[in-house]
């Protein structure tokens, strides 16, 4: 289940879809879009994907992190469109036999996402909106995404509207 | 030859459009399309060092050429998850 979609994501199905009889473990990362980010208060955000080639590069994670690890089954599902704060962006669940196998890929599949998947998300915030990671911004490499995210740090550089 | 230019985020927003057919010269790398892009849109040059590419929906480095009906896709920084 590698997929892009524009409406809200199930973590039930993602579970579903990795539950098989030879896992022992299934680890699932959500992220999910913050309040506020920078000290602005965010309203929504607008993700946006290139949808074929998005697809294809969780495939390539998929086969990266099976060639890495021992794994049962690994889902990816990816939200676009406009998503309300508190609601889930993005969904990643994989099943192992062990759970260090499962919680290794797991992270591994969302750090490398991040950094590759053609996805992009534009903040709305009171009194404006700006592109995550936009031009202005990229010499700072890796500025980080605009939502709550236990696997990264935030960061403080600051982006601006252009 | 010709090519079918995707643009996607801020890119596709400062140009106002999604894509775009253009003419190259034969045998053409991605940075001589990158350098005409930059030429024919102003709106684009700031940005153009900062932006990667896709070829057929693969990340491709500026030295790779391209060919007749490839889809090329700017890929600005991505912010995905």
């Amino acid at each position: 289940m590698l997929r892009i979609v524009d409406s809200r994501i199930s973590l039930d199905q993602l579970v579903a879809h990795v539950s098989v009889p030879d896992a022992g473990a299934i680890a699932t990362f959500l992220g999910t879009t913050r309040a506020s980010n920078r000290g602005r208060r965010v309203v929504d955000l607008e993700y946006e994907a290139y949808e074929t080639m998005a697809v294809a590069e969780f495939e390539k994670i998929a086969a990266e992190a099976r060639s890495r690890w021992a794994l049962c089954e690994l889902a990816i599902v990816h939200r676009i469109g406009t998503v309300p704060i508190g609601e889930t962006s993005v969904a990643i669940a994989v099943s192992a036999p062990h759970r260090a196998e499962a919680i290794e890929a797991c992270r591994f599949a969302i750090d490398r996402l991040k950094h590759v998947a053609p996805i992009w998300k534009k903040e709305r915030f009171e009194g404006g909106e700006v592109w995550i990671g936009s031009l202005a911004d990229c010499d700072h490499a890796h500025a980080p995404g605009a939502h709550e995210d236990s696997l990264e740090a935030r960061s403080t550089s600051p982006t601006r509207s252009q | 030859m010709r090519v079918r230019v995707l643009y996607f985020g801020i890119v596709r927003e400062r140009l106002g459009i999604r894509q775009e057919t253009l003419e190259l010269p034969e045998g053409a790398s991605v940075g001589a399309m990158l350098d005409a892009l930059a030429g024919l849109r102003p709106a684009f040059a700031s940005g153009v060092r900062s932006v990667r590419v896709a070829r057929n929906e693969e990340y491709v480095d500026s030295g790779t050429t391209l060919f007749d009906n490839d889809e090329v896709a700017i890929i600005p920084p991505v912010s995905g998850g």
